[in-house]
């Protein structure tokens, strides 16, 4: 039989599988007490409280010790509801009152606790009532005497199956041995599929009636990316997907073995393959890919989800982090760019017409000095800790660029005077995305140290596509020869320039392995990329000699159509790399 | 037992971070510290109790405490409401 689900986290397995039971039905157990034993149920409460908690810090200290933060902090979240004063004195009451047993009471305030949260219809609340829900059942099964399956002893592969699959089993459980994960309830947003991605586990949620399909010890086969559950699986198939799971596998080994290696051409042409990051934790995920530095740090998120600004020593702090990960290796940090589709309440933006034509990024920090200041500062002394490049978001012109540097050097002259360390010879480069800063690159390359293309604007503003508008998706293609050319002239621009200056890219096309010979022909000297894509380019990048890259690229833009770009790509990778795009 | 209206004004209400500052705070109290707001009163040392209270921006609340440092309890959750505006 196949089920159908969510798609949650992508992988494919076929393994055994293994059932986590629900908790057994409450009704089978007292559901009054006589007023004697108050004092004894409210003991018991009391101690599986404490059993609960026990638990939770034994899961969260093990997610510590292996480095895994959102583990961590998740449980670490559920360990302090554990303790609410409202569950304490919510379920006390109900035993004390009206004599119901502890576990009926812990039922029934968790329940309440939860729909209240979930009643609140906001993304954030929905996961603490999951939360609430978590807890409450772990307290009960601690009560029932239900002993917990010690979910990180499993030593055989399985696909975990259950009713739900609640965060703190996923936090709990063995990652190398546990395959896959399928439950009945939860979404591709749940802290359960936030876990599967992180932790590298196929799981398909919300797949309705799986319980009542399957027995423990049953083959199973999960296609998380799909969202596909198959019950049936003839022997013939099996093997060929043990053939396909194979063969992905020894793609991700010979994936790794280039961590070590430099992004350099077979000819002997290198490149700095470097990494996008959303925060100082991506730099040390970047480390560990081996990447050459960071591309683009997109500082916004450090802006997102608070009442007020970081502070400029909170924002030194996330920099100097990031920078320590990646020693003597650049880490280019750019400035906020919010606006446009990122809103931030406490800047009390106006509602526009034409966000993305509008007051954003630069736009925002040029008039706003002292946001832009802190900002800078913090970067400034960062740099202290490593190589650290500043770069400004949406300049259409040079007056801009212009106008930033002068803040960046009062910046300095500030630091100066208050006799504070920082980067004396911090350099500074932009994002080249709005068409007037590609034409006039010649004009701008005198001021800066660098340019970025930000292939996702650049393609937007230069074809008049807006790229949120699903009704004109198919109309945004980065290959389209009007976009191609503008990348050519920013890249032979620096490259003309000599100098140390140079030109990168760090929007989306930089990690499509279709354009990746594209870029490199046209003599693209830095490629910053999603994590997940920096393996892949590498393999690409290392497998041809610069000499096919550069005719490829010559090809290319002779070509008069996206179309027929793109499918001349595709032809021009070599057939060996096929197999790993 | 001390009273004092305050008006919340950041753009989140007490939501995530507001609201576990706030409960952070409460903790700290000596005195019982309740929150009016609708007609509910919301235990102001509970994360479930404060969240569960959904309010928002331009919600109207009443910070109550009673107990030995009621004074210095209302002054302090008051502040603290006073720096989410910043």
């Amino acid at each position: 039989m196949l089920f159908k689900g969510i798609g949650a986290a992508p992988g494919l397995a076929v393994a055994p599988c293994l059932i986590v039971q629900p908790l057994p039905d409450i009704n089978t157990f007292a559901q009054v007490i006589s007023r004697e034993t108050v004092d004894e149920e409210l003991n018991r409460f009391s101690n599986a409280v404490e059993v609960a908690s026990g638990q939770l810090e034994a899961i969260r200290a093990k997610a510590e010790a292996a480095g895994d933060k959102t583990r961590a902090d998740i449980i670490g979240a559920q360990a302090m509801m554990l303790t609410d004063p409202m569950l304490d004195e919510g379920v006390r009451e109900r035993i004390t009152d009206q004599l119901y047993s502890a576990v009926r009471a812990v039922k029934e305030v968790a329940e309440e606790q939860a729909d209240i949260l979930a009643g609140l219809d906001d993304p954030y609340m929905r996961e603490r009532s999951a939360d609430v829900k978590d807890i409450g059942n772990r307290i009960m099964a601690v009560l029932m005497g239900v002993q917990e399956k010690d979910l990180s002893a499993i030593v055989e592969d399985v696909i975990l199956v259950g009713r739900e699959i609640t965060p703190s089993q996923m936090a709990s459980l063995n990652a190398e041995k546990v395959k896959g994960i399928v439950a009945e309830i939860g979404g591709k947003t749940s802290h359960t599929a936030i876990l599967a991605n992180n932790m590298e586990i196929a799981a398909v949620l919300g797949c309705k009636d799986i319980m009542s399909a399957v027995s423990d010890g049953q083959a199973l086969l999960i296609n998380g990316g799909a969202g596909i559950v198959e019950t049936e699986i003839t022997e013939e198939r099996k093997a060929s997907l043990q053939v396909e799971i194979q063969k992905r596998h020894r793609i991700k080994e010979s994936l790794n073995e280039l961590i070590h290696q430099p992004a350099r051409t077979r000819d002997g042409h290198t490149v700095e393959l470097a990494a996008n990051i959303m925060g100082p934790d991506g730099a040390v995920k970047a480390a560990k890919l081996g990447a050459d530095g960071v591309g683009l740090f997109r500082t916004e998120f450090l802006f997102m989800d608070r009442t007020s600004p970081p502070s400029e020593e909170e924002q030194y702090e996330a920099y100097s982090k990031a920078l320590k990960a990646l020693p003597g290796k650049p880490v280019i940090i750019r400035t906020m760019d919010i606006g446009g589709d990122k809103e931030i309440a406490y800047l009390n933006l106006p509602k526009e017409e034409n966000p993305f034509l509008g007051y954003r990024a630069i736009r925002i920090c040029l008039q706003d000095k002292p946001l832009f200041k802190t900002q800078l500062r913090a970067i400034l002394r960062a740099g202290v800790h490593g190589r650290a490049l500043v770069m400004y978001p949406m300049i259409a012109s040079l007056e801009e660029v212009r106008a930033a540097n002068q803040l960046l050097q009062e910046s300095k002259d500030e630091l100066r005077a208050e006799i504070q360390a920082f980067d004396e010879n911090l350099q500074a480069g932009i994002m080249v995305e709005i068409p007037s800063a590609a034409v006039t690159a010649d004009l701008l390359i005198d001021d800066v140290a660098f340019f970025s293309i930000g292939s996702n604007d650049l393609t937007q503003y230069t074809l008049a596509v807006d790229r949120m508008n699903e009704n004109i998706s198919s109309l945004y293609n980065h290959f389209q020869p009007g976009v191609l050319r503008l990348i050519r002239m920013v890249i032979e621009t620096a490259n003309r320039a000599g100098r140390g200056k140079f030109a990168g890219m760090c929007g989306e096309m930089a990690s499509d392995p279709l354009a990746t010979l594209l870029l490199l022909g046209m003599g693209m000297t830095e490629f910053s990329v999603n994590p997940s894509a920096l393996l892949k380019i590498k393999k690409i990048i290392t497998s041809v000699d610069m000499e096919y890259a550069r005719e490829v690229a010559e090809k290319a833009m002779k070509l008069s159509t996206a179309d027929e770009i793109s499918t001349y790509l595709a032809e021009a990778i070599p057939a060996e790399l096929r197999e790993y795009l | 037992m001390v009273e004092r209206e305050v008006l919340i004004n950041n753009p989140t209400g007490l939501h995530a971070r507001p609201a576990s500052l706030l409960v952070a705070q409460a903790a700290k109290c000596k005195s019982k510290v309740s929150i009016l707001f609708n007609n509910k009163t919301i235990n102001a040392k509970s994360m479930l109790s404060v969240l569960g209270g959904g309010i928002r921006k331009g919600s109207k609340i009443v910070i109550v405490a009673d107990g030995e440092d009621e004074q210095d309890a209302v002054e302090s959750i008051c502040n603290l409401i006073a720096q989410f505006e910043e």
